[in-house]
């Protein structure tokens, strides 16, 4: 009886601190969406602040077609797909040559891979706005694209060097043997078979990008170059703060980053540890 | 690939040594901006103190939360796959949107944090967190805290369940008590990943730019005003892009110190 009551009393402080951490880590996100449909004049209305009444969807009509919004997200679209996808080249190549090729020094080369990866933009914006206005390419998407391989490229060849240690040399010294190269052995049997490392490394660069913003206000400045982040923050340069529209702006820059999150979650837990703490 | 990365850092050394302007190409001033930095510049001395705040701060606050949200997770409850996933949210949410959210509800005026603090009666008048030199850099930490713990708590999470319940089989026969166990089962059995996650964690929160540049833009009166921000401060709205170089220069020395804590950390737990 006495156990059984220990057992009630336990399970009901676990659950109730289970549920602070729910409310505290939701509240932010159901605010933001409430705001989001809310007219400028309910914003401020203190009697129904927390209340999902008076919702409307002005607030994204306005966003979408009045402001640069497409033109942004477009932006976002192209700088995060490309530089993901150069960044996913350069770290297979760099990653298979690091697992499988013996030289001097491969090992410490693949240590200092997760190094390169830890160097932050707070110490490298400055000296990439120099060199990228130098190559004449400040504001294009290209300096973001361009940019975005200081983190991206080290990012995907630790992450893929992982899983290419995993798949055992034996398979591909039979295809060597069978006369394929070595190209033909990274096509035919290691690409194949780490694709959902592949695909986990492509999100992740992606959502790296989507959500960079450092290197998008120094490197493109003027508004049909900015991405998402940038573009948004913009919308309250003007005097009057309209929180219902910066939400809303929000609320779409979120959803595709939540949706590939969904959709890779068993992975993201890997990913966490996999792509940063340990291979 | 080395290239990648150490030409435009030998290229921040080599601009900090020059007294350039922006647009304008400047002369060799050897360390001039170094002396300035460390000897007059008033302003930098409070962007250490307020990183070395922000930074302690915030990943001490992540730390612990994060501990706690392991601990929970690691306890015999229902779907704990789909909370997991749910609590990894702020995580996985664009920092900038998280950043312009906290503001909003920071908020002065209608700011909905004030509002609820009201309805309880824990304030009696509306507190302007962001604008305020005594609350904004607390303001600005939690924020940084909820954003931050999820990592904590699932890298916590997975080295806790690597740890063999036989360990707690035995406690419990010992009779010892869930402190105990905590103490010399649980906190041993996760030190190597507590150790990874603190140092990536100091690394990031130290080199910060969004949260700060997007709640507060440093203010009010520089009082959160951290390495990054002060140095596009200086740089690009100053135009003195020398001297700001030789700002977030002066993060190499912590980030050397913090990869050299790092490195035998991370041979350990591959060995593991």
């Amino acid at each position: 009886m006495n156990r059984k009551f220990r057992n009630v009393v336990y399970n009901t402080r676990l659950y109730l601190m289970l549920a602070i951490y729910v409310i505290v880590v939701s509240f932010p996100f159901y605010f933001m969406a409430l705001t989001s449909l809310r007219s400028q004049k309910d914003v401020y209305n203190k009697a129904t602040m927390l209340s999902p009444t008076n919702l409307i969807l002005d607030n994204y009509a306005t966003v979408i077609n009045g402001s640069n919004m497409q033109v942004w997200l477009t932006n976002s679209i192209i700088v995060g797909v490309s530089s993901s996808a150069v960044a996913l080249v350069i770290g297979v190549l760099a990653a298979y040559s690091l697992a499988r090729l013996r030289f001097w020094g491969s090992n410490t080369l693949a240590k200092s891979v997760l190094f390169m990866y830890l160097i932050p933009s707070s110490l490298l914006f400055i000296p990439l706005y120099i060199i990228i206005s130098n190559l004449q390419l400040l504001n294009t998407l290209w300096a973001l694209i361009l940019a975005y391989q200081t983190f991206n490229v080290p990012f995907t060849t630790w992450m893929l060097l992982g899983y290419f240690r995993t798949i055992p040399a034996e398979l591909e010294e039979a295809a060597l043997i069978d006369g394929c190269t070595r190209l033909g052995v990274l096509g035919r049997i290691v690409l194949p078979l780490s694709a959902p490392g592949i695909v986990t490394a492509f999100i992740f660069s992606f959502t790296n990008s989507w959500n960079e913003f450092l290197y998008a206000v120094v490197l493109a400045q003027r508004s049909e170059l900015r991405t998402l982040p940038v573009g948004i923050y913009s919308f309250q340069i003007a005097d009057i703060l309209l929180w219902g529209q910066i939400m809303a702006a929000a609320i779409i820059a979120t959803v595709p980053v939540l949706a590939l999150y969904m959709l890779v979650q068993r992975f993201v837990v890997q990913g966490l540890t996999a792509g940063s703490v340990k291979a | 690939m080395l290239g990648l990365l150490a030409y435009p850092i030998a290229n921040a050394f080599d601009m900090s040594l020059q007294d350039r302007q922006l647009g304008v190409s400047g002369k060799y001033i050897w360390f001039g901006n170094f002396i300035e930095l460390l000897t007059e510049d008033r302003r930098f001395r409070m962007v250490v103190a307020n990183s070395v705040l922000f930074t302690t701060l915030s990943v001490a606050g992540k730390i612990v939360v994060g501990m706690i949200m392991a601990l929970i997770l690691n306890a015999r409850i229902k779907f704990r796959g789909m909370f997991r996933g749910w609590l990894l949210f702020p995580w996985v949410a664009p920092t900038f949107v998280t950043a312009l959210t906290w503001r909003w509800m920071y908020d002065g005026t209608a700011g909905v944090i004030n509002y609820i603090l009201l309805s309880l009666g824990l304030i009696e008048l509306p507190i302007a967190w962001l604008a305020d030199t005594s609350t904004a850099m607390g303001a600005v930490i939690a924020t940084n805290i909820w954003r931050g713990f999820p990592f904590f708590g699932v890298s916590l999470l997975a080295a806790m369940q690597a740890i063999p319940a036989d360990l707690y089989e035995a406690a419990d026969v010992d009779g010892a008590t869930n402190w105990q166990k905590f103490w010399n089962i649980t906190v041993p059995g996760v030190r190597t990943t507590l150790a990874i996650t603190t140092i990536l964690s100091t690394i990031w929160t130290f080199n910060d730019f969004q949260i700060v540049f997007l709640m507060t833009g440093g203010g009010p009166a520089y009082a959160t005003h951290l390495f990054a921000t002060y140095a596009y401060k200086v740089g690009f709205e100053g135009s003195r892009i020398g001297y700001a170089s030789a700002i977030s220069f002066l993060l190499t020395p912590i980030l050397i110190v913090m990869i050299m804590a790092l490195s035998p950390l991370i041979m350990k737990s591959e060995q593991e």
